[in-house]
């Protein structure tokens, strides 16, 4: 599980600075993965099962409707590494950033997985976003 | 497969007609039989009320084809063309649902051929006949003349089509007569028929399944007047004298019915004064709708109690003499037979014209609805059948609420669904956000839903599985009871 998510995380090259790498990959990058697919993972069954099948709102299906589903997944993600780098009082570094931003590419990604693997489950956007 | 065969004589037999067939559109159910068989007997082939029937009931059985046999649900009752009851035509019965007169296009005294007839014969033409009757062009009927109706009409019984309906006439199977006693055709056929198909001596064959079949009448008295125009051929004012005379007749000679259904009304509002012809389209009326309930009632009755202590006779009381009816003013066995399929039916037509060309959601996309409906023929005659300003529902239903006496089960002029049904509003509880009745989103939310648990490869037949489904959910839940 680490060494799987260090691999995703050090695409953009290894945690800065240098001194607090080992930090990032035995606890920042596990925690912020497993948020982040958690958080996809629940934006996408709230979407798809709870307000397009439970509550029965048929009116909320459309792609724009998904696409905010989606944008609001990438900023949690952004936000869930800050506060993850934040609460381990890592070094402050623009690499914080960085870090934030591939979260927030692959909140998407995740959102957008999850989305075809359940959407066939829904009732009113079993076609969204395709 | 018993079948209900219905001849409609003169313009309210096309009218009546054109009435059952939206009830039966609407998926009213007809029992003991598993076919209707209308033979429109016009010989009028320009009449405006009789082309729209043809043209609507052509729709019908388009789509009725395409979605096969099934117990219930919109469109679920078949209806054919004498010719379709057997393969074995001989080529002289046409593929239509008129009866075909060959075009009489000659005076009725060419007809006679009263220029070679002896003086005696032609003294008694005189006596029977007036100068009008006589010089009347027998190509658009017979103009309120049952008189002379009832010697062209006897070309109906030596006819090929005649041959053909006793040829394939059936143990089990029924007649059905519609007309009005007021006019020319209807007042002549019915009588002239009735005693030919009876007939102890009639050279038609399966006599005896013709003289033993349950037979069932419905005979329309005034219920319109016509606008008096002094060189007009038809007067209204003397339907009554007419009426009179004719039910003195029925009352000793109509042997072999079963049921025989009485309607009237006061007439109000004058119709234009038109004899026949493409003209002669009258709007729907209510009468129409309560004649083609006869034909519902007559089937429902089993045959022990049609043959029990007959003829029977029915007569037809409003709940409240009113100008303007709506569900609430039927008598509760009208309600049952008709509220919750029409009400249902209008939910269909109104939802197929305003959200379903423009709807995205699981349900269009799984039928295809955006290339369906601009390409497929059967999807373009649904909608004629449903939107056409000839002869479709909604124009149906709004010369229902047009004419007088109106009947007005529906506000027409709304989009709202919770408001469609007249003195009936879908209830809203004032502490329940969430539940908007019958709203867009709950017909949307029903049709998704409903679209993954019906496995239908045809997405027309889907689509109206759908609708079946979904409009007796609303109406279950919502309305409940009108």
């Amino acid at each position: 599980m680490k060494s799987f998510f260090r691999f995703l995380y050090e695409l953009i090259g290894s945690p800065q600075p240098p001194s607090e790498t080992p930090v990032y990959r035995e606890v920042i990058f596990p925690n912020v993965g497993l948020l982040t697919l958690g958080v996809s993972l629940a934006l996408v069954l709230i979407f798809y099962y709870l307000i397009n099948r439970a509550m029965g709102v048929a009116t909320f299906n459309k792609v724009r409707h998904w696409t905010i589903f989606l944008m609001a997944n990438a900023i949690i993600a952004f936000i869930i590494a800050i506060v993850q780098c934040n609460s381990q009082q890592v070094a402050e570094h623009s690499y914080i950033y960085w870090l934030a931003t591939i979260n927030a590419l692959y909140g998407l990604l995740w959102f957008f997985l999850f989305s075809v693997i359940l959407r066939k489950g829904s009732t009113n956007a079993s076609t969204t976003p395709f | 497969m018993a079948k209900l065969f219905l001849f409609g004589i003169g313009g309210t037999g096309s009218r009546v007609i054109r009435s059952l067939t939206m009830l039966l559109a609407a998926g009213v159910q007809l029992p003991n039989c598993d076919r209707v068989v209308p033979i429109i007997i016009d010989p009028d082939a320009h009449n405006g009320d009789m082309n729209r029937t043809v043209d609507m009931l052509k729709s019908y059985q388009q789509i009725y084809n395409r979605l096969g046999q099934r117990e219930d649900g919109f469109f679920h009752t078949n209806i054919s063309t004498l010719s379709s009851i057997s393969a074995d035509t001989n080529g002289g019965v046409k593929d239509t649902f008129v009866f075909d007169f060959g075009g009489i296009n000659q005076s009725f005294r060419q007809y006679l051929s009263y220029d070679q007839l002896s003086i005696d014969s032609k003294g008694l033409v005189e006596l029977l006949f007036t100068q009008d009757n006589l010089e009347s062009p027998l190509t658009i009927g017979f103009r309120g003349s049952p008189n002379v109706g009832s010697v062209v009409l006897n070309k109906v019984v030596d006819s090929p089509e005649i041959r053909f309906f006793a040829d394939n006439f059936q143990a089990g199977d029924r007649v059905f007569f519609i007309s009005s006693i007021f006019g020319g055709t209807g007042a002549a056929g019915f009588p002239l028929l009735l005693k030919n198909l009876k007939d102890q001596n009639t050279r038609l064959s399966n006599a005896r399944y013709l003289r033993d079949a349950l037979t069932g009448a419905v005979t329309v008295m005034p219920y319109f007047a016509l606008q008096s125009e002094d060189n007009s051929i038809i007067d209204s004012n003397s339907f009554l004298t007419k009426t009179k005379a004719a039910l003195s007749y029925y009352e000793h000679n109509l042997q072999g019915l079963d049921a025989l259904y009485y309607l009237a009304d006061t007439p109000d509002t004058p119709y234009e004064n038109q004899p026949g012809g493409t003209a002669q389209r009258n709007k729907a009326h209510l009468i129409e709708v309560l004649a083609a309930l006869s034909i519902v009632d007559f089937m429902q009755y089993p045959d022990a109690e049609l043959r029990n202590g007959g003829p029977h006779f029915h007569e037809y009381g409003l709940g409240v003499d009113t100008q303007e009816l709506n569900f609430s003013h039927l008598p509760d066995e009208s309600r049952e037979m008709i509220a919750k399929q029409l009400t249902q039916f209008l939910y269909f037509t109104r939802y197929h014209k305003q959200h379903l060309p423009t709807d995205k959601a699981p349900y269009h996309d799984n039928l295809n609805l955006d290339y369906a409906m601009r390409n497929e023929p059967i999807f373009k005659e649904l909608n004629n059948f449903l939107h056409s300003p000839e002869f479709g529902v909604d124009e149906w239903l709004k010369e229902l609420a047009q004419n007088r006496r109106a009947f007005r089960p529906f506000d027409l002029t709304t989009d709202d669904f919770n408001a469609m049904i007249a003195g009936k509003p879908v209830e809203k509880k004032w502490n329940d956000f969430f539940n908007k009745g019958l709203s867009q989103n709950y017909f949307l939310n029903s049709l998704n839903d409903a679209a993954k648990s019906i496995q239908e490869p045809d997405n027309f037949k889907k689509l109206l599985a759908l609708f079946d489904r979904v409009t007796d959910k609303a109406f279950e839940e919502k309305v409940k009871v009108v």
